[in-house]
């Protein structure tokens, strides 16, 4: 079961970086045609950092990929493997390879903001799984996610201010990095929460008679926590706001 | 055995079952039949462990303290496979689930499939066949098949057939199958199960189905006897009666004939039509 998931995952690793053959391509035609200088290193790192995060989306949004497209959910589940197990083995070799992108990709750049780019990459692929269940277009999954990952943006120096505010923290730029993988944690949960309950029940049904758990956990909890982070982020920007 | 326990189903709002109970001992061969839409597939399905119940159980006696999916072997009527991968692939995937290292090429080097061929490159009865194969590979002691036999060619059904004879000649295989061609499996079948808006209409051992069920040829309705549903033809009709009594048709003018099980299931299913105002 490793060993089909570990192939599709290479495969699917392929289709997205398939778009780095542009990047020499590129390079000729500047060099030929535009001659505007393109520094290739620099361009070819900057596309392979888009395309890991593109690539840890797509990984999570196609975790069933296989299933759904070769109908392959009644054989699926006519096998004597738990629930825990199929999902384990379908996680591990995405992660894995998104573990080695992000170990080569701190290697190219040699940049401290890389530090960060782990547990990004990990909130991206973990929230485009949880959505996969619901969602079947790639445009609306894609859309989802950027909402979803700009909405981090806002929760983390909304932690950082509640947390200073119950003086958990000495000021609000201590310990961002803690700040930020809580927001990633409590973004992930209702959907995570969702996807567990509707995953731990999935069987052959139509895909759309099994969401109704799914929008029940996920949606009230999920206005939880936009309306908590529109009430705090207002006061977090007053307080700026006045210095 | 098999008990299946107060089982209730819906797909949404449509309720397939309702507090569902069916007993199926080891080793009996039993046929599931009745009108489109009415469980049969579900019901498969459920056993299979590839749907849930929302209500009731499905037990296995023999089978405590393990998955009984490691000894059942069900091919659905879509034969779902992993259609991207090879036979070869799809073989290895399958034996590594079932930590089984056994493969018996011989049935699917009949239907020249090779190892190399993507499984969606297969036609319908090679697929047929292969799943089978996969199945038998993990030695099942449970056998579920849905409505996969009239879909391949005489050929394959013949071989198709042909190995699960020798199955259930070889050992105890209980052997549930969905079919609507009564003809090839009329001689391996040992109880006919018919099945009418999710409950069971009709639950009868093969024998005394034959000799309950009979179609009169006459000229009039036999009204000492119930008709399933009556063909009318120009200075005659044939009635397909249940239960046939010889006593009670003592006094009927016309002709009383046996039935192979295709003629049977039609003349239940023609009354099933007949109450729905469909003739």
């Amino acid at each position: 079961m490793l060993n089909k998931e570990f192939r599709d995952t290479l495969k699917r690793l392929g289709e997205c970086f398939f778009i780095l053959v542009g990047v020499p391509l590129g390079y000729l035609w500047d060099q030929v045609i535009v001659k505007a200088g393109w520094d290739f290193w620099a361009i070819f790192k900057g596309v392979l950092a888009a395309l890991v995060f593109v690539y840890a989306a797509y990984a999570g949004a196609t975790i069933f990929w296989a299933e759904k497209r070769d109908q392959a959910f009644e054989y699926l589940f006519s096998l004597p493997v738990s629930r825990t197990r199929i999902l384990a083995s379908k996680i591990l070799p995405r992660l894995g390879c998104l573990v080695v992108l992000y170990a080569g990709l701190t290697v190219l750049s040699k940049s401290p903001f890389f530090s960060s780019v782990g547990l990004m990459l990990v909130f991206i692929f973990l929230l485009a799984m949880f959505l996969s269940l619901v969602i079947d277009s790639v445009v609306i999954g894609f859309l989802a996610i950027l909402l979803l990952f700009g909405l981090y943006y806002f929760t983390w120096p909304t932690f950082s201010f509640v947390a200073w505010k119950l003086h958990l923290i000495p000021s609000i730029s201590h310990y961002a990095t803690i700040m930020k993988f809580l927001s990633a944690v409590i973004l992930l949960l209702p959907f995570g929460a969702a996807f567990w309950k509707v995953y731990s029940r999935l069987d052959a049904r139509p895909m759309n008679l099994q969401m109704r758990a799914y929008y029940l956990v996920s949606l009230p909890s999920l206005l939880v926590v936009i309306s908590l982070i529109m009430v705090f982020f207002g006061r977090y920007l007053d307080m700026m706001k006045k210095g | 055995m098999l008990q299946v326990k107060d089982l209730s189903f819906r797909y949404g709002r449509h309720r397939v079952f309702q507090d569902f109970r069916l007993d199926v001992p080891e080793g009996q061969v039993c046929l599931i039949t009745g009108i489109n839409g009415v469980g049969k597939s579900t019901l498969l399905k459920l056993i299979a462990g590839v749907l849930r119940p929302q209500a009731g159980s499905i037990n296995f006696p023999g089978l405590k303290g393990q998955d009984p999916r490691r000894k059942i072997g069900f091919i659905s009527d879509s034969l779902s496979l992993y259609r991207s991968l090879t036979v070869g692939q799809a073989i290895r995937f399958h034996q590594d689930v079932w930590g089984v290292r056994t493969f018996d090429d011989n049935l699917i080097r009949h239907t020249k499939i090779e190892r190399g061929q993507k499984v969606k490159s297969l036609s319908a009865g090679q697929r047929t066949i292969f799943h089978l194969s996969l199945i038998l590979s993990t030695e099942p002691d449970i056998l579920l098949i849905d409505e996969v036999i009239h879909s391949i060619d005489a050929y394959l059904r013949k071989l198709f057939l042909d190995h699960l004879i020798a199955l259930i000649s070889r050992r105890a295989v209980t052997i549930i199958m969905v079919n609507l061609n009564f003809y090839d499996v009329e001689h391996i079948v040992d109880r006919v199960i018919l099945l009418r808006s999710g409950s069971v209409l009709v639950d009868e051992p093969i024998g005394e189905l034959k000799s309950k069920v009979k179609k009169i040829v006459a000229t009039h309705r036999p009204e000492s006897l119930a008709v399933l549903s009556s063909t009318e033809f120009s200075g005659y009709s044939e009635f397909y009666v249940y239960p046939y009594e010889p006593g009670l048709a003592a006094g009927i003018e016309g002709n009383v004939v046996d039935l192979n099980l295709t003629e049977i299931i039609s003349g239940f299913i023609g009354g099933e039509y007949a109450e729905q105002g469909i003739s």
